[in-house]
């Protein structure tokens, strides 16, 4: 295996565009993409689109917005984490050397679907007696509050940092802050958790460019390394599970530790899959970024705070930028791009050197999530 | 009904009500690696074996988590209280109900629940609920 390099980073939508289809909007990620970088489009000789409502061939209809055509296209769909699902693909082409320059792009129209939460999947058993994925965090949510006696204030600080994070984000879709009166204020949903707690259903598309080292220094942005790149799938059983413990979070973060040759010590910034504010929690510990039963009191102290000693979600998160389901994962990973290379503008952090990307999800019964993915970014 | 009758059914059959109007959950056990299914399926997920047999749990269970569900889908009328239990080893999502009406607040975990045959959202087929072992629920911690 090769060094792969990431070489650009670009995002379309990331608000209410009803009307613009998945394609259309990962279209638009991808021409931003091509201006940013400078790569003639004829040099990208794989692609790897993600979508879960996009329909059949997206990949394909949104590259022929930017000229290509021909070449491998693939469009892949791993639920929530179909985006980071995608750059992993990515990352496997160039760094297997079959691929000199590879896109990876996700995007969704969930306006499209209507509002209110998202369809799962009409055949499961748990679907049928009336799961709906606010109610499996809300439970997880319940346990972690037992378990480790929090006061259950600690979701709207949460909710509270993120969104004070992405008011400074042009690309989130909520850009205004709140308070912990205002979240407590806010709809219940599924007890404990209110409307504020839980992401907004969000139109968008990222894309991303991920070269060998040759293509990287020929492109006129700067390169970031791909350190670590790991995909996961949630493991199926029915006896009791520690719902406080994403066992798939640990699996996966522990093979991108392993491939990076880091340990939880050497991240300095991270974009974690805040779906639900407890889910911020769940996942800082299971990515040993916390001890266990811990992760709460850091945040209470500030320590996950854009100037904290390790700042979570310094974009605003999912609870400010919005998921749009498969494009999540690419664009956690093009905000630790421009925080990387110095260009985060109005969200830069004073000079991180490593980035960690953490993307999870898939309401199906049996498993914690359908798949995870990681990836470990290196100035 | 014996469980030989029960694996010659066309469509699984998820649970019998028994003499004492308790419901027991029909699952599937690897006779390889012991993994409980339910519903209970005919190759286990965890092995691949497909030596799996009949068994009945419940229908006395633990509450492991709750919650009141506020917004739901359309064909579910809310709020209503779900909750993951703890049955003989096996851990099952069923919705909590009393005298068929949904609990009116999440179950602390730990809480000991009885499974028993009620029916959820818009569908007339009976299905398995937790009942509580007071009226109502409230009992969030
Ligand atoms: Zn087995």
């Amino acid at each position: 295996m090769r060094e792969v390099w990431m070489s650009g980073a670009a995002y379309g939508g990331f608000r209410k565009r009803p009307g613009d289809g998945a394609a259309e909007l990962a279209g638009e990620a991808l021409r931003a993409l091509v201006q940013s970088t400078g790569v003639e489009p004829d040099r990208i000789d794989a692609a790897y689109g993600a979508t879960t409502f996009g329909g059949s061939l997206m990949t394909q209809r949104a590259l022929q917005g930017i000229g290509v055509s021909g070449p491998p296209i693939f469009t892949v769909e791993n639920a929530c984490a179909g985006g980071g699902s995608a750059v992993h693909l990515a990352w496997v082409a160039v760094a297997s050397g079959m691929s000199e320059c590879a896109v990876a792009v996700g995007a969704e129209n969930l306006s499209d679907l209507g509002g209110g939460t998202l369809p799962l999947s009409s055949r499961d058993v748990e679907v049928g007696v009336g799961m709906v994925m606010p109610a499996a965090y809300a439970m997880r949510a319940q346990r972690y509050l037992t378990d480790f006696d929090v006061p259950a204030d600690v979701l709207d600080l949460v909710t509270v940092k993120n969104r004070r994070n992405g008011a400074l984000n042009p690309r989130a879709h909520f850009r205004q802050e709140v308070d912990i009166e205002d979240v407590q204020a806010s709809r219940a949903v599924a007890d404990p958790l209110r409307l504020l707690h839980c992401c907004p259903n969000t139109d968008g598309a990222a894309a991303a460019l991920f070269c060998s080292a040759e293509v990287a220094r020929s492109l006129v942005g700067p390169s970031i390394r791909v350190a670590g790149s790991a995909v996961r799938s949630g493991e199926f059983h029915n006896r009791h599970r520690d719902m406080t413990w994403p066992d798939i979070t640990a699996r996966t973060s522990a093979a991108a530790y392993e491939m990076a040759g880091l340990t939880p010590a050497d991240i300095d910034v991270v974009e974690l899959h805040d779906a639900f504010s407890i889910s911020e929690l769940l996942h800082t510990e299971a990515l040993g970024l916390a001890e266990r039963g811990r992760a709460h009191v850091r945040l209470r102290e500030g320590e996950f705070a854009r100037d904290g000693a390790l700042p979570v979600n310094p974009s605003g998160g999912l609870l400010s930028r919005g998921h749009p389901v498969a494009a999540t994962g690419i664009a956690q990973i093009n905000e630790l791009y421009w925080q990387l290379t110095g260009t985060a503008g109005d969200l830069q952090l004073p000079g991180p050197s490593v980035g960690l990307a953490h993307v999870t999800g898939g309401g199906i019964y049996g498993v914690d999530n359908g798949a995870c993915s990681i990836h470990i970014l290196c100035a | 009904m014996s469980d030989q009758a029960m694996t010659r059914r066309a469509e699984p059959e998820l649970f019998v009500v028994g003499d004492d109007g308790g419901v027991h959950l029909v699952v599937s056990r690897c006779a390889r690696c012991a993994s409980p299914w339910f519903p209970a399926r005919a190759v286990c997920g965890s092995c691949g074996s497909a030596e799996v047999t009949a068994e009945r749990v419940g229908p006395e269970g633990t509450v492991y988590a709750s919650t009141m569900v506020r917004i739901g889908p359309p064909a579910f009328e809310t709020p209503y209280c779900l909750a993951y239990l703890d049955v003989d080893g096996l851990r099952v999502l069923a919705p909590v109900q009393a005298e068929g009406r949904s609990a009116s607040g999440s179950l602390a975990p730990g809480t000991p629940v009885r499974l028993v045959a009620g029916a959820v959202g818009d569908s007339a087929v009976p299905t398995y609920v937790a009942r509580p072992p007071i009226d109502g629920g409230d009992h969030d911690a």
